[in-house]
């Protein structure tokens, strides 16, 4: 064979398996890739029966309300304590518009043995969250927690200090249960716009 | 012929049984258990009768190969796979020794010393960019891993591009001292 023919066979090989490994060179990260498959694929989320502060148990996703989903632990001292503000802001910013009363917003704890309704409880009032919305909940049995986890794709990983890191975003779940789009924890405009083009 | 082969499975066996160490830390994953892998396949590479052909005149067939290898590896998300997915973990050890330290070095005895030095280049300047990206990342890359273990595979970049770099640059300096220049053992073939 020629080595300009081999060398020409080597690269197209390479960039194929390049091309592939990374949704057509769009993703180079495991977050870009779920992140780009939420919004190529849409695909459908396990539905679970979660556990709220109140104590109370609802659907997860919600039923006939698009749902915005985010993973967290109350214990943790910095990134949820921020998600926490950003969804309240979420919350204030969706009550003023036309997408009110259509989208219930939670924040699902992977710290499930910690995270009994009292603790969550205290994590919803030191952000405002009075269940009525946004409410905080654990998955009511917790060994669907990871198959939870490996759905939406969190990745929980322990963090030397006795805590977690994880990858922290807003979720955003059709009425249909199906994963549509995922984002910055603070890009509240984006999860707002994916939001309202779920709910057309 | 047999020393070849079982120094590379020794190899490849190392990384296998220190699997849980070497991956627990990116810095060890990706510049001590990768670089065995492909170690095991370059190991190999002068006992077997491949890459003589016309077809690898140059070695650019096989050097663009090991190159696609490499990128492929280097992608964040591969490695976040190969620790989450058992089938990614297997691809990992067969793909580095096959298809990135073999034809690497079958590649590199044949090219042109053009070719090597162009190459020698591109690898600190990549090796100088993955130092930065990982230590100045504001996200993580690998959802596997801590951002300051990630911050550690930045500076191990660093310390390999100035590794390199002083072994490349040495011999120019201390020209009797130091063994002849190369990436690998270099297998010389008419």
């Amino acid at each position: 064979m020629h080595p300009a023919l081999a060398s020409l066979g080597a690269l197209a090989l390479g960039l194929g398996a390049l091309g592939l490994a990374t949704d057509g060179f769009a993703a180079l990260t495991t977050e870009g890739a779920r992140r780009l498959a939420a919004l190529r694929t849409a695909p459908e989320m396990p539905r679970v029966a979660i556990e709220t502060m109140a104590g109370s148990i609802e659907p997860l996703p919600a039923a006939s309300r698009a749902t915005v989903v985010e993973f967290i632990y109350t214990t943790c001292p910095d990134i949820c304590q921020a998600a926490g503000d950003e969804m309240a802001r979420l919350r204030d910013r969706l009550a003023k518009g036309p997408l009110s009363g259509r989208v219930r917003l939670v924040s699902v704890s992977f710290d499930p043995a910690r995270d009994d309704p009292a603790r969550m409880a205290d994590y919803g009032r030191w952000h405002e969250a009075d269940g009525a919305v946004w409410t905080v909940a654990r998955p009511a049995d917790a060994r669907d927690l990871p198959n939870l986890l490996d759905a939406y794709g969190v990745t929980v990983i322990p963090d030397r200090i006795g805590g977690f890191t994880h990858n922290t975003a807003l979720h955003v779940v059709t009425p249909e249960g199906r994963l549509a789009a995922i984002l910055d924890m603070d890009d509240l405009a984006g999860a707002e716009a994916a939001l309202a083009g779920v709910l057309q | 012929m047999i020393t070849r082969a079982l120094g590379a499975a020794a190899l490849v066996l190392v990384a296998l049984v220190l699997r849980a160490p070497l991956e627990a830390l990116p810095l060890t994953h990706v510049l001590v258990q990768l670089p065995m892998l492909a170690l095991a396949g370059a190991v190999l590479a002068p006992a077997l009768a491949l890459g003589r052909g016309d077809w690898n005149r140059g070695g650019w067939a096989c050097l663009i190969v090991a190159g696609a290898g490499i990128a492929f590896w280097m992608l964040p998300r591969s490695i976040d796979a190969a620790l989450s997915d058992p089938l990614w973990e297997i691809g990992k050890f067969v793909s580095l020794p096959l298809l990135v330290g073999l034809p690497l070095h079958l590649g590199w005895a044949r090219a042109h010393p053009l070719l090597r030095g162009v190459l020698k280049a591109q690898v600190l300047s990549m090796l100088g960019v993955l130092a930065f990206l990982y230590t100045h990342a504001p996200v993580r890359l690998c959802n596997a891993y801590l951002v300051e273990d990630q911050h550690r595979l930045g500076l191990g970049f660093l310390a390999l591009a100035l590794a390199l770099a002083a072994s490349w640059v040495a011999p120019l300096i201390f020209p009797r001292a130091a063994p002849r220049a190369g990436l690998l053992p270099r297998e010389r073939i008419a």
